[in-house]
């Protein structure tokens, strides 16, 4: 039999990672259809996974049923209830997933996510200033005015990071320094003001800290909807810049790309991004860190095809943790960063030592005559 | 002739006395209830009640009618639209006098709204499936007897709320209505030809506050009352025998005479009391928790003649003015009032048939180190919740004023209620911890 020529190979290559992109796209759209299904039943748990279904199938038909039947309950709460928090949960996962994909590109750092520049430790400052001393840096109150505070809190940061890049120059290093410095200054900040305060209203505000879907409703998502498709699909434009990045500053500029300024808008990308989302849910951790890795282990380290597969990914992960926190203590919601974090690290570790291609290498088809010579980017191996 | 005149001189006493019953029987003087002597001060709380006493009657029709004619003025009477329509029209008074009637298809009913302001409710009349939140509520359905009514409810003590155990447990504790309990509730609504009448809830608990939006979709009628205050608790019961028909109007009448018969009482022989001669006081609930001084448990004591420490003491009334509770972190929370209260009201509800053993573990140990240190320690006095308001009042005063008030007057205004409820447990007296003292908790310890 004549041994298979490079194309063959090639074009054998190219099937597997569609085949592959498809199967990963294909579980994670299942696994988040299963997962509505059971928030479904976990809000109304007196119908079976399949009435919930059809409950929903008839909710976006327009099918009314009979008030306070058993069918008209079951429906006000999959579409009050579970239906809000799973389009939340897959929003809000989709956006801190992107944008730990891009940090990850731009830091050249697999250890980057979305709270790297220290937006999280300055949302956090505005959420519990508002909430234990009433410092508003707006005039809206209650729940919107914490918001509010906590989105304007976490751009703070961004903006000083930026700032202060425009001066030292905004390398990957420097930016995750001025990050690691402006979160240590406003951690203590959020120290100070929490031991000051009654047991009652620290528990807010530690519970705030902790991140939580719970609460949140159709209300709440417009702004983290419209926030994430907009940076999305921007993210997406910046892909190939983000691919180039991944050769280094040096390689990045030799082909054409202001680097500097690429490194800055990708800040503000991402910042803008997550301050829309933890301004309302706290800070959840580790779906920024895990989901991207979890998509290039399967597909490769191509952000064109990383960033959309993220938004999956990423919107899988934090709609499962939900339902894990919701369903794993029968008396209270966990707080599911809470249950990302018990999923988050172990899932890391695994990926730590499976992980055989590049974080953010972009996977290269290698000819056959070629494949004893490695020729991945930064020099590990990608067969 | 000496004998004539004899006689027409007792005729005419005779007639003249008549005559001064009769006259003072239209004047309205011996207008109070059929059974007691005092005057029912509470309100039923029902749009159409014009005159906004307890009952619905001729008295109403004539003041809607006097409204029409332009003699008296609606803003004067704002309980006359009996449709609350915004306006004093025909349909009014016609309402009013299907009411009288006992007709009428449904009922405005005022109450506490979710954002705690006023607000007005339609209910359909008579009230049927209604489900109760509260365990004040629960002690209200069963001192009027109105079990029957109840199709479920979210909380009940075992003993005391017995007469509720034909009704569904949806579930929950007596402070929360969790998920599940909401599920069973939503079950029961649905399961109900025509679902659930009405939610009966304490105005005081925010228990339901995750439902409002549901309870608000779904359109059943929510009533908060407020049950906690004494006075109020009497105007919540006249109003919900009002709603669950003629037969519980009725016994809730005579709950509300049998309370207002027992204030009469107690504020006849109070009046004379000076501030000097009142005896200080300090309300706890849930055990160690100091009522503020706009507290109800606070007022309870307060119509038994006590005087607050706030009223006393200015320090006091700083750090515990307001309404509700302030809980104690230590012992050290009263120590700087110790000199100047002489009782220490502690209101903890116990279950009926509970011995003195368990109230003696529960009730006392659990928190007497937040009071054992002080010089008032031995008049730390806890009266049992779980009685009717009333005689709450009434135990406090035969507490502060032994003089006054005998704990066999309190006993037996407690044994009226037990007998005249067929609800309240099928307890006897002897069942019933009503207040547990120092000397109580002595004879436990040293048995």
């Amino acid at each position: 039999m004549p041994e298979p020529t490079d194309a063959d190979v090639f074009v054998e290559e190219y099937h597997r990672q569609i085949g592959r992109k498809l199967a990963l796209m294909a579980l994670l759209v299942v696994g988040i259809i299963i997962l509505a299904g059971l928030f479904a039943v976990s809000s109304y748990s007196s119908i079976s996974i399949s009435q919930a279904y059809q409950i929903i199938i008839d909710h976006l038909s327009g099918v009314t049923y009979e008030q306070r039947s058993q069918s008209w309950w079951a429906d006000y709460y999959i579409w009050n209830t579970a239906m809000p928090r799973v389009c939340i949960g897959m929003v809000a996962g989709a956006s801190l997933a992107v944008a730990g994909a891009i940090m990850q590109s731009l830091m050249n750092n697999p250890l980057a996510d979305p709270y790297s520049t220290g937006i999280s430790s300055g949302a956090c400052l505005g959420a519990v200033s508002s909430i234990i001393m009433g410092i508003s840096y707006s005039t809206v109150a209650g729940e919107m005015g914490i918001v509010t505070n906590a989105f304007i809190g976490s751009m703070v940061p961004a903006v000083i990071i930026i700032l202060v890049s425009k001066r030292v120059g905004p390398s990957p290093a420097t930016l995750i320094l001025l990050g690691t410095a402006i979160s240590y200054f406003f951690n203590a900040m959020v120290t100070y003001i929490m031991i000051s305060t009654d047991a009652d209203t620290l528990q807010d505000a530690y519970l705030w800290q902790v991140g939580s879907l719970s609460g949140l409703g159709w209300s709440d998502l417009p702004l983290m909807a419209v926030v994430t498709v907009v940076c999305a699909i921007i993210s997406l434009t910046f892909a190939r810049q983000l691919n180039v990045l991944s050769i280094g500053d040096k390689g990045a500029k030799s082909l054409g790309v202001d680097v500097d300024t690429f490194r800055v808008i990708c800040l503000i990308l991402v910042a803008v991004m997550t301050a829309a989302i933890i301004s309302y849910t706290g800070i959840i951790g580790f779906v920024g860190l895990v989901a991207p890795h979890m998509v290039r282990l399967v597909i490769g380290s191509d952000n064109r095809f990383v960033i959309p597969m993220s938004m999956l990914a990423g919107a899988f992960l934090l709609v499962l943790a939900d339902y894990l926190a919701m369903t794993v203590s029968g008396v209270s919601d966990i707080p599911v960063g809470v249950i990302m974090s018990m999923i988050g690290s172990p899932v890391f570790l695994v990926l730590i030592i499976w992980q055989r291609k590049s974080y953010g290498g972009v996977y290269r088809w290698i000819p056959t005559s070629a494949r004893s010579t490695c020729a991945c980017a930064g020099g590990t191996c990608c067969s | 002739m000496a004998y004539n005149k004899k006689v027409v001189a007792v005729a005419v006493v005779i007639i003249v006395i008549v005559a001064a019953v009769a006259a003072a029987f239209a004047a309205g003087v011996f207008d109070k209830n059929d059974s007691g002597s005092a005057s029912i001060d509470s309100q039923l709380q029902v749009m159409g009640n014009a005159d906004l006493d307890y009952k619905i009657d001729s008295n109403d029709a004539q003041i809607i009618q006097d409204i029409l004619d332009g003699s008296k003025s609606f803003s004067d009477y704002p309980y006359a639209d009996a449709n609350n329509d915004g306006q004093i029209t025909q349909a009014d008074l016609d309402q009013v006098n299907s009411m009288i009637a006992h007709t009428q298809t449904y009922v405005n009913v005022v109450c506490v709204g979710t954002d705690d302001n006023q607000t007005v409710v339609q209910v359909a009349y008579p009230l049927t499936n209604i489900v109760i939140q509260g365990t004040n509520n629960d002690s209200i359905i069963c001192e009027i007897d109105a079990a029957s009514v109840v199709a479920g409810y979210f909380y009940k003590y075992s003993v005391a709320h017995s007469g509720l155990d034909s009704a569904t447990n949806l579930g929950g504790s007596a402070r929360s209505v969790s998920a599940t309990a909401w599920q069973n509730f939503m079950d029961l609504d649905a399961s109900i030809e025509g679902g659930v009448g009405a939610i009966i809830a304490d105005a005081g608990s925010s228990a339901l506050s995750n439902y409002y939006d549901a309870i608000a979709t779904s359109e059943i009628p929510l009533l908060r009352f407020a049950v906690s205050d004494t006075y109020d608790s009497i105007s919540a019961a006249v109003t919900i025998g009002y709603l669950c028909g003629q037969t519980y109007e009725e016994k809730a009448i005579s709950y509300a005479q049998k309370c207002w018969d027992a204030f009469d009482y107690i504020s006849e022989r109070i009046s004379g009391l000076s501030d000097d001669q009142k005896k200080v006081f300090v309300a706890i609930t849930m055990g160690k928790y100091i009522a503020k001084t706009e507290s109800d448990y606070t007022h309870k004591a307060e119509y038994a003649g006590g005087l607050s420490l706030g009223d006393v003491n200015a320090q006091f009334a700083a750090d515990y003015g307001g309404t509700g509770s302030s809980v104690m972190s230590s012992g050290e929370a009263l120590s700087n009032y110790d000199d100047e209260i002489d009782y220490i009201l502690s209101f903890r509800t116990i279950d009926y048939k509970t011995s003195l053993a368990t109230a003696a573990e529960e009730e006392w140990a659990e928190y007497m180190s937040f009071y054992q240190n002080l010089s008032c320690y031995e008049n730390l006095v806890i009266i049992n919740g779980m009685l009717p308001q009333i005689c709450q009042t009434a135990y406090a005063a035969a507490i502060m004023y032994p003089e006054l008030f005998s704990m066999e007057w309190a006993d037996s205004l407690l044994q009226s209620f037990i007998t005249d409820s067929s609800s309240m447990g099928g307890v006897s007296f002897d069942d019933i911890i009503t207040v547990f003292t120092y000397e109580d908790y002595q004879s436990v310890v040293n048995a």
